[in-house]
């Protein structure tokens, strides 16, 4: 085109070429159409027939490279395809170990449950550390998936299978903050099993549990546990706090304290649960032996996994747990199935 | 083009140029004024230090007593965009209701009660009426203040009396609210970080239930402070006292002490005794506090508190069990008023146990006074439960004083050990103005003569133990019968003050009193009459004038016991710290040596040692076995409003008995005394009777069940 442009331009010479190429194309295919081609047709055909057989082998092969890369675009199209539904039913197999994992825990509760079934509890998820408003290093507040249209409502009870977490202290729609046992404003009244002493159990700025004003004159050992007591009835009795790990006692000061290791590991929080009633004048056995022949579990859950590009393609997990009261399942276990893929 | 990047370095300077204002010119000040929000120094209570009995069992300790209060900078402040809501207004009302304010009158009237002593009466008023509620007055009787009502007429003197808002019935919560919004007002001018008190003496199981409120009310603090118990209660009630407010009266004193107005002292007993020591200095802190108000970390040094020493004392819990146990039994039985026992170790002076009764339960001045049951109970008991009659009672110490007559006749020489004297009967002093009408004489008699009996002639030893009177009649005032020249007033007064009367002990208690020794001056001054021979006579049998408290004749018994050294009584034998290293070690005080021959005492003991071991002793019910006991007996009569009898001027019951009060002093072992004893029992007549049981029980349980043989 640049070899063009340095001639002069005839606009005759191209303008009549292609008139009369088109002219003749007409006419040819006129010809064809009204039949008077064919002879001519045959004869070409008969001369060229075994070069067009050998080209037709070329172009096969041609059109079967091209279509090769085609293909190989396919194929790489379908293994990521296949790729990522293997990574969506790893991830599945994941959230369904997790899903065992919860049932464990629930498993748990449900014998927790079935000790205390004057406890109306609602399993709730741990979502979030409540971290904003502090200054501290201390965890001292969490937030759970469960808020007002649940039904949980300031100063309810937080607990897991292994005692008392702490209690409501914020409410949204439908998250709420939970004060851990272990915050400094929190007190909880609580009473040392084996020498009936009782006390407030409440946390210190330094991060200890502490439970303080233990009557002066009166002895109890390191290693027994500590309960909540349900003065004021605030509280559900009996629930465990955790354990005297030390005792501080000096004639001189005015009640005595005892140190208290948790029975709730507050870092490894996962499942909790909202006591959102209880009777609080119930007497119930503060020793929790759990006997495994009286755990018979009764509720059904069902997880389905569909992948759509498997046809007919329904892989089903089903996790059957027994026991659904006084628990409610809905909440805890259709989590980890809507985050699926 | 220009304008822009003129626009650009300007914008740049007005930048940097603020930051210069904040952080360089202005920094300081901020700093300051986030250091006040987030640092705050607090002060750490020092508890005051505990009592323990010698064997370490705790007697007095501390226990937490409870007060509500509010933080005016933790409170909500009103949000000018909702006038209508009073936020503050609500945070008090509802820490209010959680106290049940609201629902208990009780808890209304002392909230009331607080609000009216931290306001004063003129803004108790105001803070109600400004806000529409009705006040009622009362009027009270004002101070009285000479006033010259007429220029004719003297100043007389008038009382001026005044208002004041009733208090005595229960208001509103909303009322309430406002009483305590105007406090949290006042407070909020001065420091906005210092608690008002809206409720105290709350019992401690409430406490620990408001407590769990806390976390949502982030204004209200539940503030323990120590208050006193008394494990023991009434058995140690007049040993170790009680504490309460500094009173007015002392107010300037302990000021110059370096104490706080606020702070309680001890008023009585060991309390009041050790006070400066048991008190403990309080330490500070600083303590950095995050955006809610919650110490998060301590910083910088702790100044830590001073603890209080503790008080180990030489009384013994078991013993002291014992004679509280035993004395009440004996005044049971008695019908008797009060009465007193004490032990003490004679050879250093350490109180081993000491029981006054009726007793009260210090444990009501821990708690407040005002509608307090059994502080009134104890005001209104006519018996004065609060006064301890082992230092503060002085008594006729009867036939017990014979222990210093005896001594002092055989130091004097007016007897020797040999010397006789006869008893055959009554003897009689002439009437100085009838020498020649017998029927004018002054009869005296022995008490065996009642009996029908008498005793012949007898020598000390055998007086003491027989506790012949004629005997000490006549060595105490004479006999002009026989020409015999008694010991006489000034030489009884003497010895009796050598032994330790007329002068307090000084035993670590407060409220001591030196009761009486009668000589020929004070009854010239005090009834403008003259010494009489039987004045003497009733002297030397510790009757009459004499005077003496149970604890003057303990130490009396115990200067006998150990052959001659008087000791000052202790009740503390250590100060100790919180770790219980010794501060303070037990050194027996030596009051004084009697000046005597050698073998004086030998001889007033032997008496003694008769008197319960002799076949015709007056105290043998009181031997024990296996322990030689040595003691003396006293049966001193009193005359008093309540006995006296109009037809026969005197206090003479139709067999001619006066009513008496029981002593009864013992000593043992006999060779090396380890406890000196004596029991005293109001109205509780022969001493023989209604003391010795008790002494005996005391020493049985030192001997048998304490220091077992």
């Amino acid at each position: 085109m640049r070899n063009l442009e340095k001639r002069p331009r005839r606009v005759d010479d191209l303008g009549i070429r292609i008139v009369i190429l088109a002219l003749a194309a007409l006419l040819l295919m006129a010809l064809q159409l009204t039949g008077h081609l064919r002879p001519l047709q045959s004869a070409i055909t008969l001369l060229t027939s075994p070069a067009q057989l050998s080209a037709t082998g070329i172009t096969e092969n041609i059109t079967n490279v091209i279509d090769y890369f085609a293909e190989l675009r396919n194929l790489r199209q379908r293994n990521a395809e296949l790729e990522q539904l293997n990574s969506s039913l790893l991830a599945e197999k994941l959230s369904l170990r997790e899903v065992e994992h919860e049932n464990e825990l629930l498993r748990e509760f449900f014998k927790f449950a079935k000790n205390r079934p004057g406890l109306e509890l609602r399993g709730a998820q741990l979502i979030g550390l409540a971290i904003g408003d502090e200054s501290t290093n201390f965890l001292r507040r969490i937030i759970i998936d469960l808020g007002q249209i649940h039904g949980v409502k300031v100063g309810m009870p937080v607990i897991t299978d292994q005692g008392l977490v702490g209690r409501i202290s914020e409410v949204n729609d439908s998250i709420s903050k939970v004060l851990l046992l272990t915050d400094a404003t929190s007190a909880v009244n609580a009473v040392l099993q084996k020498s009936r002493l009782n006390g407030v159990v409440r946390g210190t700025a330094s991060g200890d549990l502490i439970m303080d004003f233990i009557d002066q004159g009166v002895k109890f050992s390191v290693g027994e546990a500590v309960l909540t007591s349900g003065l004021g009835g605030r509280f559900p009795k009996g629930l465990p706090i955790g354990e005297v790990i030390e005792i501080r006692r000096r004639d001189i000061d005015f009640s005595q304290q005892a140190v208290v290791r948790p029975t709730v590991d507050f870092k490894r929080l996962e499942l909790v649960a909202v006591v959102t009633n209880f009777n609080p004048v119930e007497e119930v056995p503060e020793l929790l032996v759990i006997n495994p022949q009286t755990s018979t579990i009764t509720a059904t859950n069902t997880i389905s996994v569909t992948d759509p590009s498997l046809n007919p393609g329904q892989v089903t997990a089903t996790h059957v747990i027994t026991n659904v009261d006084p628990l409610d399942l809905a909440a805890p276990l259709t989590t980890p199935v809507e985050s699926a893929p | 083009m220009v304008v822009f990047r003129l626009g650009l370095v300007i914008a740049f300077c007005v930048i940097v140029g603020r930051l210069f204002q904040l952080q360089v010119i202005r920094g300081a000040d901020f700093q300051t004024k986030s250091s006040g929000n987030r640092l705050k120094t607090l002060e750490v209570v020092a508890p005051r230090g505990v009592v323990y009995d010698r064997n370490g069992t705790i007697l007095a300790r501390n226990k937490p007593s409870f007060e509500i209060a509010l933080v005016p900078e933790d409170l909500p402040e009103d949000k000018p965009e909702t006038p209508d809501i009073d936020e503050e207004g609500d945070e008090i009302a509802r820490v209010l209701s959680l106290v049940h304010a609201d629902t208990d009158p009780k808890i209304a009237l002392r909230v009331a009660e607080i609000m009216f002593r931290t306001l004063g009466r003129f803004d108790y008023a105001k803070a109600l009426t400004t806000a529409g509620f009705k006040v009622d007055f009362v009027t009270v009787p004002g101070e009285e203040k000479e006033i010259i009502m007429a220029t004719d007429l003297p100043a007389a003197p008038v009382s001026m009396p005044f208002t004041v808002p009733d208090i005595s019935t229960p208001l509103p919560l909303p009322a309430l609210v406002q009483l305590v919004k105007f406090a949290i007002d006042f407070k909020r001018q001065g420091s906005a970080s210092e608690a008002v008190s809206i409720l105290d003496s709350i019992e401690r199981i409430k406490a620990l239930e408001f407590s769990e409120e806390s976390y949502h009310m982030p204004a209200m603090r539940i503030n323990p402070s120590p208050i006193r118990q008394y494990v023991y209660a009434n058995m140690f009630s007049h040993v170790l006292g009680f504490m309460g407010p500094i009173p007015a009266e002392q107010a300037d004193q302990y000021t110059k002490r370096g104490y706080n107005l606020n702070e309680k002292v001890g008023l009585s007993g060991l309390e009041y005794s050790y006070q400066d020591q048991m008190r403990g200095l309080p330490g500070y802190k600083t303590v950095e506090r995050d955006i809610l108000g919650r110490e998060v970390r301590t910083i910088g040094q702790v100044q830590e508190p001073i603890l209080g020493s503790n008080l180990v004392l030489n009384i013994d819990l078991r013993l002291q069990r014992v004679m509280s146990d035993a004395l009440q039994s004996a005044i049971v039985q008695q019908k008797a008023r009060w009465g007193v026992t004490i032990a003490m170790n004679p050879q250093n002076g350490a109180i081993l146990g000491l029981v006054s009764q009726p007793s009260f339960d210090n444990n009501v001045f821990a708690e407040r006074l005002t509608e307090n049951e059994g502080y009134q109970q104890i005001q209104n008991d006519k018996r004065r439960p609060l006064l301890n009659y082992a230092i503060g009672g002085q008594y006729p110490p009867g036939s017990t004083f014979k222990m210093v007559i005896s001594t002092a006749a055989l130091a004097e020489g007016v007897v020797g050990p040999d010397t006789t004297i006869m008893d055959a009967g009554p003897i009689y002093l002439v009437n100085q103005f009838f020498p020649n009408d017998l029927s004018q004489a002054q009869k005296f008699v022995s008490w065996n003569h009642r009996y029908g009996i008498v005793h012949g002639p007898i020598n000390v030893v055998q007086a003491l133990s027989l506790s012949n009177d004629i005997f000490f009649y006549e060595v105490g005032g004479g006999y002009p019968v026989t020409k015999f020249r008694g010991l006489g007033s000034a030489a009884m007064a003497k010895w009796a003050e050598l032994f330790g009367y007329g002068a307090p002990t000084g035993i670590d208690l407060p409220g001591e009193i030196g009761a009486l020794v009668p000589t020929a001056q004070w009854k010239r001054q005090r009834y403008a009459e003259s010494w009489t021979t039987g004045d003497s006579y009733n002297m030397a049998i510790g009757q009459g004038y004499m005077l003496a408290t149970p604890l003057q004749v303990l130490v009396n018994t115990a200067t006998v016991a150990n052959g001659g050294t008087v000791y000052q009584p202790q009740i503390v034998y250590q100060l100790t710290d919180a770790q219980g290293h010794v501060q303070r070690d037990f050194t027996p005080k030596v009051v004084r040596q009697l000046p005597l021959q050698p073998g004086v005492m030998d001889l007033v003991r032997k008496g003694m040692w008769e008197a319960v071991n002799a076949p015709d002793g007056t105290a043998i019910t009181s031997k024990i076995d296996g322990i030689e006991v040595a003691g003396k007996t006293g049966t001193a009569e009193f005359c008093d409003k309540e006995h006296y009898n109009p037809k026969k001027l005197d206090c003479l019951d139709d067999k001619d008995f006066r009513p008496s009060h029981a002593w009864y002093v013992a000593f043992a072992p006999y060779e090396n005394p380890e406890i000196a004893v004596v029991t005293f029992v109001f109205d509780g007549g022969e001493g023989s009777l209604t003391a010795i049981p008790v002494t005996k029980k005391i020493l049985e349980t030192y001997f048998k069940e304490i220091h077992p043989r």
